[in-house]
């Protein structure tokens, strides 16, 4: 082998910082999602007609001439693209208004989150940490013996009944025995961390544990899936013939690759999350949260807050993925940034 | 190329009994049947193989895929175990049975007495770990030193297969190195804890033509330097012949022919040896020939057929190979032994095909 | 990989068997609502007994308390599972509401099939601008949270109805939800098979077909349709789930199945109010949702499994020729289960 051809196989650095490429499509990438789904939910609240937001404005005692005043006032009888226009400014200047509440979105937004963000962060970890040790434990013992393998398939019921509950039947069961019957947790509400840290935790917890009922299931299917399939790779059988111990083999060569999916599955639920797509658990314990906002916006029609929450999540979701890809190009050198 | 002596054995760990005595073989193989139990029936990859290894000695086993001889290889350290094989016969390594040793007992032998070197270095070595690192991994499991010792003994193991610049190389991850430098990483790694022998199963298959040649005479050069014992599993007679003292040529779960390689090749006595000589290409013929392979398919193992596995492919089977052949010596009394019926005459008049020797 | 192998594997697949029976007792049983209603409860789904009294082994029990609190599971033939707050017999309403879940649930199934396997297709085989456009669409409803999408479309469509051209739909009407499910599911599954179809556009019986002179219309029918079969087969019931799983959360928002009209969802939602005194009204439909979507997705996993030999990881060994090969390149690409769909 020529040392001309070995010094091609290296890596090699050249056309600037690829980091800098990276953040620099990413950022233009951000900015087409972002205006994409502004315009769709815009269209979607706009195209279809579902009554006359100066109605909802003016009131149920407001007069024809106060309606009318609201509809100017408010740009209504503008063209509809002047009309996206003037809202996205509005968003991207914080003035905007909802249509039934009167009140600043982008406040109502500011208080909404640090309850979501208990939420996420407390859930995510909690789940990640649960679907990775029953995966792991559902991937040994579907390689054991007889009484094993019942243990693994008692797992994947365990596992397929979470993924399949409906997350408003995991909160209403959590708030009914563990709330209600046992006494063990208040009936939903938040309480800041700042107020009080132990009114916090208690708040928190069902919350959490819904979530993680809902997610960890089908993490560990995942995760169980991943470490059969990469058990059966020859790095495997290599790191064997080498005499290493069997946890090592397990942990330094099986575990750590397997878990390359579940960094990018996680990432992204997390982004979810914490972009307020857990309407339902929010509601059902009624957190305050951004989920809960979206939730009762859309049912009031209220199209302003919907759409910061939306912009919302679509900023979380790409900002995160974009760290997540960090993450998998760390952790995976074959990775390349895209 | 620069030869080091750097890899030298880790202190600490031996098997007992550690030096084995004179004339003794370094590993010892009896009767090893190796059966897996699958979703599809019982699979017997291996039926009743024996032979051994002397210090220093290099055996050649040859078969096509699903001969058996993978699953042989991979049997001596247990490696099959964990697959869910079932394992029976015995095997000795340096006078220590490996057959009933403990999964403990047998790490000490992986990598320290017999150490692996596989078919597809690309899929062999951990994508996500550095080349250093995973070699310095198991020359840390074999001896009690620091994190950078181990550095430096992986730096010198590469420099010690032929790979340039190996400080440099020790901090690439497997993806960035072609082809060759991978599996010359993956013989260093073998060769990090000085085994006495070494298990090289079809080490040379996934790899360029121009590039085997140098991997067979760096592996041929590394045997010479540390007189390790050598067991290289192969489809490929080819490669045997500038490489092996003995070959074993296995059908079916069964050896059907063994032999010095001067035997194997000037006098075979097994029509499927004939079979496998007969497609080596011969590049000093003046016309290329169209090689003939041998027609047929290997047979089921999970219903092998009776008597001799190899008559339902062979043009020269009669009744009498329907009932069991034994591994005889047919030739003259000596090591030369096969599972074929005929007379050794007519064998050697019937395997003549356009001036070589084929089926 | 012979299909009628693969069905021969899934009939041995023992939870394959139990979860099929399942799902066909639960359909038929939901079929048979009104069977129940009128012989049975003698009730109908919207029959009010509020201020009625019944006989349960021998006592008088009123069907809702003076403070509202409906009676719970009577166990016999008349209100069974117990009453709602408006005294109308939850067994009945539970049966009717199945009606209306999985009639949603397979009308949106079918629209999403027929629509992803259409921009499959379309995408998959003409490649290029049409194969931009189509993903990028799919891509951006992909992006948007699939809950606030059905959400939004549902609330503003509930009050609208919405006109398709060849057909009107009311506020009301139970297909509107099945359309919103039906739509946001559809890069779920189209993605995949555009990526099977561009795979399968590159064989060689392709290339014959083509130099046979097939047309592509053709082709795409009669060659590549056929191949992606096992696939749809494999996202059918586990599109079932999640649609069910969408539309009770749709429902329990106010965004699905309007009222007084009956599904588990709205069901779930109306106990969920009245919850620690009558935890029978989320019990109900919830254990009985909760069946039906184990059941299809556990006949996902086994028509996955048995069409899809390479991820039957459990039974697999290695056998003498697999050894000598290395392992199977490529991690297994079935169908993802779907937490995004149903998350929160």
């Amino acid at each position: 082998m020529s040392a001309v051809a070995q010094a091609r196989s290296l890596p090699t650095r050249r056309g600037g910082h690829p980091l800098l490429a990276f953040a620099v499509r990413r950022l233009a990438a951000m900015v087409l999602v972002l205006f994409a789904i502004s315009l769709l939910t815009f269209l979607i609240f706009q195209v279809i007609p579902n009554g006359d937001p100066a109605l909802r404005l003016a009131g149920k005692l407001a007069t024809a001439q106060e309606i009318k005043d609201i509809r100017i006032q408010w740009g209504f009888d503008k063209p509809i693209w002047v009309q996206y226009l003037r809202m996205m400014e509005q968003i991207f200047t914080g003035k905007v208004i909802s249509y039934t509440q009167r009140v600043n979105v982008i406040d109502e937004v500011g208080e909404a989150l640090p309850a979501t963000i208990s939420l996420t962060v407390g859930a995510s970890v909690l789940w990640l940490m649960l679907g990775v040790g029953l995966g792991l434990m559902g991937a040994l013992l579907a390689r054991g013996g007889r009484l094993a393998r019942i243990g693994d398939r008692a797992l994947g019921a365990l596992a397929m009944t979470g993924i399949s509950m409906p997350a408003f039947l995991v909160g209403d069961l959590l708030l009914f025995y563990l709330g209600y019957k046992l006494r063990l947790f208040p009936l939903g509400g938040y309480v800041p961390l700042t107020e009080d840290p132990w009114q916090w935790l208690t708040h928190m917890i069902l919350p959490w544990l819904s979530l993680t009922v809902l997610f960890a299931g089908f993490y560990s299917r995942v995760l169980r899936a991943s470490i059969l399939d990469t058990m059966g790779e020859s790095y495997v059988r290599t790191a064997r013939a080498k005499g290493i111990s069997s946890r090592r083999v397990m942990l330094a060569h099986v575990l750590r690759n397997s878990l390359l999916p579940i960094v990018s599955l996680w990432g992204l639920d997390f982004a979810a999350v914490l972009g307020g797509g857990a309407l339902l658990t929010e509601t059902v314990f009624n957190l305050h949260g951004v989920g809960q906002y979206a939730a009762e916006s859309t049912q009031r029609l209220d199209i302003p807050p919907i759409l910061v929450i939306t912009l919302l999540t679509a900023f979380v979701v790409v900002v995160l993925s974009a760290v997540t890809d960090l993450l998998q190009a760390a952790l995976d050198p074959r990775v390349r940034l895209r | 190329m620069q030869a080091s002596t750097e890899a030298q054995p880790v202190s600490g760990v031996n098997m007992e009994p550690s030096t084995p005595a004179q004339g003794a073989p370094l590993l010892s193989v009896r009767d090893l049947s190796v059966t897996f139990h699958g979703g599809r029936g019982v699979v017997q990859a291996v039926a009743g193989v024996s032979f051994s290894v002397a210090p220093g000695e290099a055996l050649a086993i040859v078969g096509e895929s699903g001969s058996g001889k993978s699953a042989t290889a991979l049997s001596l350290t247990g490696l099959t175990r964990e697959a869910g094989a079932q394992l029976h016969g015995s095997i000795e390594f340096e006078g220590a049975d490996l057959m009933g040793a403990s999964q403990i007992q047998l790490r000490q032998v992986r990598g320290a007495g017999i150490a692996m070197v596989f078919q597809d270095p690309m899929s062999a070595l951990n994508p996500v770990q550095r080349i250093g690192s995973q070699i310095a991994e198991q020359v840390r499991a074999h001896g009690d030193i620091s994190k950078a010792q181990a550095g430096e003994r992986a730096v010198a193991a590469l420099q010690a297969a032929g790979v340039p610049e190996p400080q440099l190389r020790s901090r690439s991850y497997p993806h960035e190195l072609s082809g060759g430098m991978r599996q010359r990483a993956m013989i260093a790694m073998a060769l990090s804890c000085s085994p006495r022998l070494l298990v090289a199963d079809e080490p040379t298959t996934a790899l360029d033509v121009t590039v085997q040649a140098q991997i067979l005479a760096e592996l041929r050069r590394l045997r010479e330097q540390t007189g390790m014992a050598v067991i290289l599993v192969t489809h490929d007679l080819g490669v045997v012949a500038g490489f092996a003292d003995r070959v074993l040529v296995m059908y079916a779960g069964q050896i059907v022919e063994q032999g010095s390689v001067s035997e194997i090749f000037a006098d075979p006595q097994h029509p499927y040896t004939w079979g496998l000589l007969g497609s080596i290409a011969d590049m000093t013929a003046e016309r290329p020939r169209r090689l003939p392979a041998i027609s047929g398919a290997p047979p089921s193992l999970q219903r092998p057929p009776s008597g001799c596995r190899f008559h339902p492919r062979c043009p020269h089977a009669h009744e009498a190979c329907l009932a069991d052949v034994e591994l005889l010596s047919r030739v003259r009394d000596g090591e030369h032994l096969d599972r074929c019926l005929l007379e050794v005459d007519a064998k050697r008049s019937l395997r003549m095909r356009g001036g070589g020797i084929g089926l | 990989m012979g299909q009628r192998g693969a069905l021969r594997r899934l009939l041995h697949e023992r939870s394959a068997v139990i979860a099929g029976a399942v799902l066909a007792a639960i359909v038929l049983a939901c079929l048979l609502a009104p069977v129940y209603a009128g012989d049975i409860a003698h009730t109908g789904p919207d029959a009010n007994h509020i201020t009625e009294k019944i006989t349960v082994s021998g006592k008088r029990l009123e069907v809702v308390s003076p403070t509202g609190v409906p009676t719970g599971p009577t166990w016999t033939g008349r209100f069974l599972l117990g009453a709602d707050p408006n005294g109308r017999d939850v067994a009945v309403r539970l049966l009717y509401g199945g009606r209306n879940s999985l009639e949603i649930a397979a009308i949106a199934t079918v629209l999403t099939i027929v629509l992803a396997v259409v921009v499959a297709l379309l995408a998959g085989w003409f490649g290029g601008l049409l194969d931009t456009l189509l993903s990028r669409a799919m891509d951006l409803i992909w992006s948007y949270p699939v809950l606030l999408l059905g959400v939004a479309l549902g609330v503003t469509l509930a009050v609208s109805g919405i006109d398709l051209g060849f057909a009107t739909l009311r506020g009301g009407s139970l297909l509107l939800p099945a359309l919103i499910i039906g739509v946001v599911y559809v890069p779920y599954m189209a993605r995949p098979l555009r990526a099977q179809t561009i795979e399968l556009r590159r064989r060689e019986f392709i290339d014959a077909a083509r130099q046979q002179g097939l047309s592509g219309l053709r082709i795409m029918l009669g060659e590549i349709l056929p191949n992606l079969a096992s696939s749809i087969l494999v996202f059918t019931p586990l599109l079932l789930a999640n649609a069910i799983l969408l539309e009770s959360g749709l429902s329990f928002l106010g965004a699905g199945v309007q009222a007084p009209a009956p599904s588990w969802g709205t069901m779930i939602a109306e106990g969920t109010r009245l919850m620690p005194e009558a935890i029978h009204l989320v019990l109900a439909p919830g254990l009985m949702l909760l069946a039906a979507v184990v059941s299809a997705n556990v006949l996902a996993e086994a028509a996955r499994d048995a069409l899809d030999p390479r991820s039957q990881r459990l039974q697999v060994r290695p056998t003498a020729g697999g050894l000598d090969r290395g392992a199977p390149e490529g991690a297994q690409d079935g169908a993802p289960a779907l937490i995004e769909g149903q998350a929160a």
